[in-house]
């Protein structure tokens, strides 16, 4: 895991990562979001927040090594994170986007949306954490990328065709 | 990681080279003009790599892809640039180049009988090749980010894909050449058997 304290503007996230940071001229990026979420969580009273982009909703013990590719493992890891970096758990505001469904694949089966799984999961995993989704952008299927302020909470969502939205 | 010697490479060349031959007879008939069809750079390309190869994750890309099933199962996708979609789209409707600027019903048809027409041949010439039986589904065309499509096509493989063959594709008429590139993503099983069964044969 990356922890930004440098001076760099933007640390894109890739898939499986998460990055938690104080710096007010911080972006986080995830590029491209199709099926994947972006989870951002941010305790704004003490400026600090974190990014994590899932791509499955459960680990199922398969890939241990990487527990932020899996909804049920990366949420609650990037929330200690955040706990550990002083934020309170009752002042984390969280964010969700991304969840589409890109392909409709002939042949593959209407319960492979992977995107709706992945939005399920996350809901799941933050209603068992405590944790209220402030706002969130999910499902649809166009890609996504989102671009989160980690020391503010912004998220700004860009999709191909469209203006740049918060959320 | 998966590898193939050089006389597998060679096999799957000449593959790939007869498939796209065939198949730009076919396009030929389709639209009354001449198409050709050449590839020249065939490789294997890692996960990580691949969204680098498409222009990185946000880049606009158009997809073109078919699954197939039968006694292995699999994706191929041909990725094309916009403006490399949009150029072929007034070819295959015989529009001036420049006409098409966004990706109607009918683009999207079109493109998806591009896709038809060559990854079934391609998949049929494969097969003759293998002997193992690959059955195509319908095309499937969708235009968004690089990294969104690339990360729901390796999902749909299921086991996780390592390292993707793939193809430059090059469409010309007469005066016009248009890139894009041929990826064949399957598991890493699949990968390896198609490359045994090739040389067995």
């Amino acid at each position: 895991m990356v922890k930004a304290t440098t001076e760099e503007l933007s640390i894109s996230i890739g898939i499986g990562e998460m990055c938690v940071s104080k710096d007010k001229s911080m972006v986080f990026v995830a590029h491209g979001l199709g099926s994947c979420v972006g989870i951002c969580m941010c305790d704004e009273i003490i400026g600090i927040g974190g990014m994590a982009h899932i791509m499955l909703p459960n680990d199922n013990g398969v890939e241990t090594s990487v527990p932020v590719k899996f909804a049920d493992t990366g949420i609650p890891k990037l929330m200690n994170e955040l706990i550990e970096e002083g934020a309170k758990k009752n002042r984390m505001k969280v964010k969700i986007a991304g969840g589409a469904n890109m392909l409709n694949l002939p042949g593959s089966s209407g319960q492979f949306d992977i995107g709706s799984r992945n939005v399920e999961m996350t809901k799941k995993i933050l209603k068992d954490l405590g944790l209220n989704i402030a706002s969130s952008d999910v499902g649809g299927n166009c890609g996504r990328t989102v671009y989160f302020y980690p020391s503010t909470g912004r998220v700004l969502v860009r999709t191909i065709g469209q203006q740049l939205g918060e959320i | 990681m998966i590898t193939f010697s050089e006389n597998q490479k060679n096999i799957l060349g000449y593959i790939v080279e007869r498939s796209m031959d065939t198949s730009a007879k076919a396009l030929s008939e389709m639209i009354h003009r001449e198409i050709s069809l050449e590839s020249p750079k065939l490789g294997l390309i890692s996960l990580s790599n691949i969204v680098n190869e498409m222009g990185g994750s946000d880049n606009l890309v158009t997809c073109i892809c078919l699954s197939f099933k039968g006694d292995v199962a699999g994706l191929v996708s041909i990725i094309l640039s916009e403006e490399s979609a949009f150029k072929l789209v007034d070819i295959l409707l015989g529009n001036e180049l420049g006409v098409t600027s966004e990706l109607d019903e009918m683009g999207k048809s079109a493109l998806g009988e591009v896709g038809n027409i060559v990854v079934s041949h391609f998949l049929r010439t494969l097969s003759t090749h293998t002997w193992l039986d690959l059955q195509p589904s319908v095309p499937m065309v969708v235009m968004d980010m690089a990294g969104a499509i690339l990360s729901s096509l390796i999902l749909n493989v299921g086991e996780s894909p390592e390292e993707i063959l793939f193809s430059e594709t090059v469409f010309s008429d007469k005066s016009h050449d248009i890139d894009s590139k041929l990826f064949l993503f399957a598991a890493p099983s699949v990968l390896k058997k198609i490359f045994e069964v090739i040389e067995a044969k």
